[in-house]
């Protein structure tokens, strides 16, 4: 997993609850990286897991809640760092569409060892969007955010249903239709 | 600051600092990886310019290649836009035309062109842009810049791109040369057929000025004949006529031949009657020879009935020398003619003819000389008069029409000439003669009214006149072609003899202006009075829609038999005539009253026997037949009644009944018309009675002819 991922969740950690709680779950976590880590860098996915518990236990606070907020948070942070991939799409749901064809193919020629998720598009309206998100990682709820975090870009308001096709979390549906 | 915030601090700061040097690091192994892409793309480029370097490098080599052929090139090669503009052309241009290159590319084609090719050349470039042609060929002349002509002759081609024509290609070259060349020689050929037509109306005009007189002479010395001359005047007159008959043919052969010699004789072929043409020839010479010991025969195959495709006018020609030759040599004896079929197929027929004689014969080895020109091959030396030209001419017209001709002779045996020719079998339908043809009329008496003669010469005229008052037959005289058809747009003539040669409006164009407007004389027959034996006029004359020729000069009785020949027959006459049944003529009328004797003679001449034998004949097979006529008319037999009728009328004519003939001849047509039968009865029976009344006639006759007699 790209470091990357992991500088900008310590970032919102940071920011949200202080360095303090940082440095606790870095120093708890007994990481393979000993917690050092660097945007440009490759780590170890289930660091992030680990790390994500560990954050769960000391924030009193559900994995899945913390992972949708950071989803947000790291749609912020993307429309910083890769704005040339964003002012291509003037909606979310233009974005929403480009991810598997553009953005995260353009992410893999950055990153040749990136792994991403696969992403099936359907339309059944203008106002009306699927997402099948499919991936080992199981970061369905990290999407979740991203999503938010899109909409939220694009001043944008909408419903969405979220719906595990597999009980493992590997294949998620993403039913989205604008306010 | 507590220790354990200043412990957070440094541990924060540990990590940081181990996460600077991790990505130093990494990012100094990315920058490596970078520089040895860097490095490899760099080869990369080097060497992709290196190949773009050598394509573009052979590009050049290949270009100037091309550029040193278009210019090595004595051709120009230029590129034309759709719009006509010069987009390229090779530098020889300013070789051959002066201009640049620079003052080409970029200007209108119309620019070097001058205002009269201006349109086709515009035109041509279009139809090349539209039609999508392959490629084109044109010629045109453009202005070179010190203003001279050249003429250009160019290939063009149009180059397409994605199905469009984008530009047109041409080679073009200076063709001012050839094109000289060919100006030149149509001037010359133009000079040359002036010259040739010069000749030809010299010619023309030779022959008429030298024929004029010359028939005159002829003419007249006809009409001294009868004018009592005595034993003496009668000798010099006969020289006279011989003399001037000689000079007559020799002009008539030699201009012949000059024409076949210069190729001017073309055959003209239509259907016509060939044995009707031989039994006409036979008559010719019949006359002719009717105070000589020399009989002439034709014999000829069954199958040459019905008319056959060919040139008459030749054939006749061709006869007429082969005859006239054949009774040169011949003091005493016959002249036979034969035609018989050698070869039939479905296109041709190829019909051989002879001319057999019992003359002097020619020796062995002057055999190979007589179709030369000017070679006379006759022992006599001049008692035998000719030009020497005749039988050449012979050959060359046999020869024209793709046949052959060849001499069996042994001295002192007679000769025989015999020639082939291809004909063509005419189907019924074929037989386009001229509507107002009429049929072929072989009977003695002249049922002519009313004759006009057009000819321009006074000596002609009165010669002409002469006979025709002799033969108690009227004419009404015009002196040229235009009286001739104002004459005959006011009264109705039964023939018109017509000269050729005219002041105002000659033979032909009379003849064509009265058969193609409406007068009473539009289909009436139109005989040529050819002042010249020349082949061409008389195919002209034919061509033109006249009926028959006669040469000039001719003998009283060549014209007779064109016009017994061209006689009315009695259909055309408006009144039929009368017959009274109960009127019986006299059976003991004299002989001389009651047979045709001028026919007679025409048939027979002197020749007695032959004469004897026809009567004979008349008596031992006709008559019997004859006999029967009433009977198949109570049996109301028609059709058998109108075929006998047919069969025995010339038989009837053969001893002098011509009378008789003409009555069958109304029965025969009566039975054609459908009309009431009951008169004919009466007819036959009033026929087979005169005839019967005569018998003794006819039997004395044959005793008077009879040598034992
Ligand atoms: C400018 C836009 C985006 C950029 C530059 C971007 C880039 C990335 C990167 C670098 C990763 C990490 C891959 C790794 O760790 O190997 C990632 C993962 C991921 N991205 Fe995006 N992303 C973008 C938009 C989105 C959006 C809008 C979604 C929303 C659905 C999304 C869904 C995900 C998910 C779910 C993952 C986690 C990996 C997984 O589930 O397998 N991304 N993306």
């Amino acid at each position: 997993m790209k470091g990357i991922v992991f500088t900008e969740l310590l970032e919102m950690v940071e920011d949200q609850y202080g360095y303090a709680l940082v440095d606790t779950i870095l120093d708890q976590s007994n990481l393979p990286s000993g917690g050092i880590y660097t945007a440009i860098g490759t780590y170890d996915h289930a660091e992030m897991v680990t790390l994500l518990h560990s954050l769960s236990q000391h924030t009193t606070t559900p994995v899945h809640e913390l992972l949708r907020a950071y989803g947000r948070y790291m749609f912020g942070s993307f429309t910083r760092n890769y704005y040339q991939f964003i002012e291509r799409s003037t909606s979310a749901f233009s974005l929403l569409n480009s991810i598997q064809h553009y953005i995260h193919v353009e992410v893999r020629k950055l990153y040749p060892d990136a792994e991403l998720p696969h992403f099936a598009m359907e339309q059944p309206s203008e106002n009306h969007l699927k997402m099948y998100y499919q991936s080992e990682r199981k970061l369905s709820d990290f999407a979740y955010g991203l999503i938010e975090g899109c909409l939220a870009h694009y001043g944008e308001t909408a419903t969405i249903r979220k719906t595990e096709l597999t009980a493992d979390g590997s294949q998620v549906l993403f039913d989205i239709v604008k306010d | 600051m507590p220790d354990n915030d200043i412990d957070l601090i440094k541990r924060r700061l540990a990590r940081e600092k181990a996460a600077r040097l991790q990505a130093e690091a990494i990012l100094e192994k990315k920058a490596l990886a970078l520089y040895n892409a860097n490095n490899q793309l760099q080869h990369l480029n080097d060497h992709l310019e290196q190949q773009v370097r050598d394509k573009l490098g052979e590009l050049e080599q290949s270009e100037q290649r091309y550029r040193q052929l278009i210019e090595s090139v004595q051709d120009i090669i230029y590129k034309i836009s759709p719009r006509g503009y010069f987009t390229f052309v090779s530098p020889v241009v300013e070789k051959s035309l002066g201009y640049t290159e620079a003052e080409f590319v970029g200007t209108h084609f119309t620019r070097f062109v001058d205002d009269d090719y201006r349109k086709p050349l515009t035109d041509f470039y279009l139809a090349m842009m539209t039609e999508g042609q392959d490629s084109t060929y044109n010629e045109f002349p453009i202005r070179s810049k010190d203003g001279r002509h050249v003429w250009i002759g160019q290939t063009v081609r149009p180059i397409t791109v994605d199905g469009q024509i984008v530009e047109l290609v041409a080679v073009a070259r200076d063709v001012s040369d050839r094109k000289l060349a060919e100006q030149e020689l149509a001037k010359a050929r133009q000079v040359a057929e002036e010259a040739q037509r010069a000749e030809k109306q010299f010619l023309t005009n030779m022959s008429h000025e030298i024929r004029t007189p010359l028939n005159a002479i002829i003419g007249m010395s006809h009409l001294l004949f009868d004018t009592q001359p005595t034993r003496q005047q009668r000798e010099y007159i006969d020289i006279l006529k011989t003399s001037a008959d000689f000079l007559h043919s020799l002009i008539s052969d030699l201009l012949d031949m000059t024409k076949i010699e210069a190729g001017r004789i073309e055959v003209s072929p239509r259907p016509f009657d060939l044995a009707g043409l031989l039994r006409a020839t036979q008559k010719v010479f019949e006359i002719k020879l009717h105070n000589r010991p020399v009989t002439i025969d034709v014999m000829h195959d069954a199958r040459i009935s019905g008319d056959f495709i060919g040139d008459d006018v030749m054939l006749n020609q061709i006869l007429m020398n082969l005859i006239g030759n054949a009774e040169k040599f011949t003091e005493e004896g016959s002249i036979q003619i034969t035609a018989r079929i050698v070869q039939e197929d479905d296109n041709r027929c190829w019909i051989e003819f002879s001319v057999t004689d019992t003359g002097v014969g020619i020796p062995e080895d002057k055999q190979g000389l007589i179709f030369k020109k000017f070679r006379q091959v006759n022992p006599q030396g001049h008692k035998y008069k000719g030009t020497g030209l005749g039988l050449a001419i012979t050959k060359e017209l046999v020869e024209i029409q793709e046949g052959t001709i060849s001499v069996r002779s042994q001295n002192g045996q007679g000769s025989t000439f015999t020639f082939k020719l291809p004909y063509v079998r005419a189907t019924a339908t074929t037989d386009n003669r001229d509507a107002g043809n009429p049929v072929l009329k072989t009977v003695g008496k002249l049922p002519v009214s009313h004759v006009m003669v057009v000819e321009d010469n006074l000596m002609n005229q009165t010669y002409i006149g002469s006979l025709l008052t002799k033969w108690k037959i009227p004419f009404t005289l015009a002196s040229d072609g235009k009286k001739a058809v104002e004459e005959a747009k006011q009264q109705r003539f039964d023939m018109i003899l017509m000269d050729i040669q005219m002041p105002i409006m000659d033979g032909y164009e009379a003849t064509v202006a009265i058969r193609s407007t409406h007068n009473p004389n539009q289909h009436i027959p139109i005989i040529a009075l050819t002042a010249s034996a020349m082949l061409d006029h008389k195919s002209l004359a034919m061509e033109v829609g006249m009926n028959d020729f006669l040469t000039k000069p001719f003998e009283p009785s060549q014209l007779l038999n064109i016009l017994e020949r061209y006689a009315p027959t009695a259909a055309s006459e408006a009144a039929p005539r009368k017959t009274d049944p109960s009127v019986k003529p006299k059976p003991t009328l004299p002989a001389d009253d009651v047979l045709d004797r001028q026919r007679l003679f025409e048939l027979y001449g002197s020749d007695k026997e032959h004469a004897a034998e026809m009567f004979a004949t008349f008596l031992d097979d006709v008559v019997p037949e004859l006999l029967q006529l009433p009977d198949l008319c109570t049996d109301q037999n028609w059709s058998m009644l109108a075929s006998m009728a047919h069969k025995l009328k010339p038989t009837l004519g053969m001893v002098g009944l011509s009378r008789l003939e003409d009555e069958l001849r109304q029965i025969e047509r009566s039975l054609g018309q459908n009309a009431d039968k009951e008169p004919l009865v009466q007819r036959c029976q009033a026929l087979v009675e005169e005839v019967t009344d005569l018998l003794p006639v006819l039997r004395n006759e044959i005793k008077t002819l009879s040598p034992k007699a």
